[in-house]
């Protein structure tokens, strides 16, 4: 991991965020790609991960938007994954000044409980309508972390290039 | 490391506030769309602009399908086609005996002045995706309100029943399967008639058999078909296979366990059964 306190980057560009955001949503609607479980949601991370570094930019209403939008397209009840998103892009906002301060394996550390909460409503939201699923279900908030740090070293690839051109000149 | 957008004296951002707005909001949608129709419109506009993405998404993996198709599947195919032609054989045999039986069938109604069984008209359709919610089992297929498919009719393939329509749009539907906890479907044992409701059993994938008496005759291995008491299910279409029973004292019932016959993994046509359900809608 590289040392992120080093220097600070410049902030990202709104239309990379858009991009980034766009592809997310298309891995996310790709035919197939939940066929199990324990896939985990690239679209929420992506998200968190804006939301924490551009929170000027990306926030909780951006989550509720496309958390409709994924709910349209599944044919869930509409706001059901509209809570999973918002809840945990508002969790990671309160964290949001603690988690800067760490390199991307610590924030991922960090993240654990705020998945586990966010997925912990939506499986009593089902469990009391009688919808069980099985444990296999607990796998995709530990999945989600480990691909965390490296999303977050692709997300910010653009930034560390743009510096790297500055040095240089 | 922090951006440098956050700025320098902290403008107050209310996320609480935000945040209890936006899931207050949530609880409500939710809330309306369980108990009312109103949302349809919004669904559909929304899925007009979805679809279409998707569809240009699932010509990707199609196309990889098709590439090692026809690379390295020739011997496989030559393979398939001659299985395929001794079971054709073999079905169009039994297929004459079936409609000797059909014809005496009618011959003996007409005779007994028994109502006369009517043919249901069905429609082909293609499985579009699966739905990404693990709770609650669903697939999307092709066929909407254009087709003239409407909420709870039968959905089969040709190993049985699947499930049933539980939302249509203008372009496609959802169906949900037998084995959601939602879906009951009137059954009767392939042997002696015995009749009784399955009922989905969720996680597991399997179906509960319900109302089924303890001094009745039943067995493992036992095929259940549907009854047709109710107006939605055709008589006779394979339902699940009876995989474990237990007797309890409390009540009369057996308690019994099945396994659906009809698997969706890998396969893509389905037959949507076009009959008349109750207007849901009202």
């Amino acid at each position: 991991m590289m040392d992120n306190n080093q220097y600070i980057l410049k902030p990202a560009q709104f239309a990379f965020i858009i991009f980034s955001i766009f592809i997310a949503f298309i891995l996310n609607i790709f035919p197939n790609y939940d066929r199990y479980i324990w896939m985990p949601d690239i679209l929420v991370l992506t998200i968190l991960f804006w939301a924490i570094r551009e929170p000027y930019k990306i926030n909780i209403g951006t989550a509720f938007i496309l958390g409709l939008l994924m709910d349209i397209k599944y044919g869930n009840l509409l706001g059901e994954t509209a809570i999973f998103y918002i809840v945990t892009i508002f969790l990671g906002l309160i964290m949001q000044r603690r988690l800067m301060q760490f390199s991307f394996i610590i924030q991922a550390l960090h993240l654990l409980p705020i998945l586990l909460i966010s997925h912990g409503i939506i499986w009593l939201m089902h469990y009391f309508q009688g919808q069980l699923v099985s444990n296999i279900y607990w796998i995709k908030p530990a999945i989600q972390i480990v691909l965390w740090p490296i999303l977050s070293n692709i997300l910010v690839l653009p930034q560390k290039f743009h510096e790297k051109l500055n040095n240089k000149i | 490391m922090y951006s440098s957008t956050t700025p320098f004296f902290n403008k107050k951002q209310n996320i609480l506030v935000r945040f209890i707005f936006l899931l207050l909001t949530c609880i409500i949608l939710m809330l309306i769309d369980s108990r009312f129709n109103y949302l349809a419109l919004i669904r559909n506009s929304v899925s007009m602009i979805i679809m279409p993405i998707q569809q240009s998404l699932t010509i990707i993996p199609n196309n990889i399908k098709y590439f090692n198709f026809y690379s390295t599947n020739y011997i496989n195919l030559v393979n398939e086609n001659k299985s395929l032609k001794e079971q054709l054989t073999a079905l169009s045999m039994h297929n004459n005996g079936l409609q000797n039986l059909t014809q005496q069938n009618i011959q003996l109604r007409a005779l007994l002045d028994l109502k006369k069984i009517t043919k249901v008209p069905v429609l082909a359709s293609e499985i579009l995706y699966n739905s990404n919610n693990p709770f609650v089992h669903k697939i999307i297929i092709n066929s909407g309100e254009k087709q003239g498919l409407l909420i709870g009719q039968p959905v089969i393939n040709e190993y049985g029943v699947i499930g049933q329509i539980t939302k249509t749009y203008l372009e496609y539907s959802e169906v949900t399967l037998i084995t959601e906890k939602q879906i009951l479907v009137p059954i009767q044992i392939l042997r002696n008639g015995i009749r009784g409701i399955s009922y989905g059993s969720n996680n597991q994938g399997n179906l509960d058999i319900h109302f089924i008496q303890s001094n009745n005759d039943v067995k493992i291995g036992d095929t259940l078909i549907t009854s047709g008491l109710d107006t939605i299910y055709p008589t006779g279409l394979a339902v699940g296979r009876i995989t474990k029973i237990t007797k309890s004292l409390q009540d009369g019932f057996l308690q019994i366990k099945a396994q659906p016959t009809a698997n969706i993994i890998n396969k893509h046509h389905i037959l949507v059964i076009l009959s008349k359900p109750m207007d849901f809608n009202k």
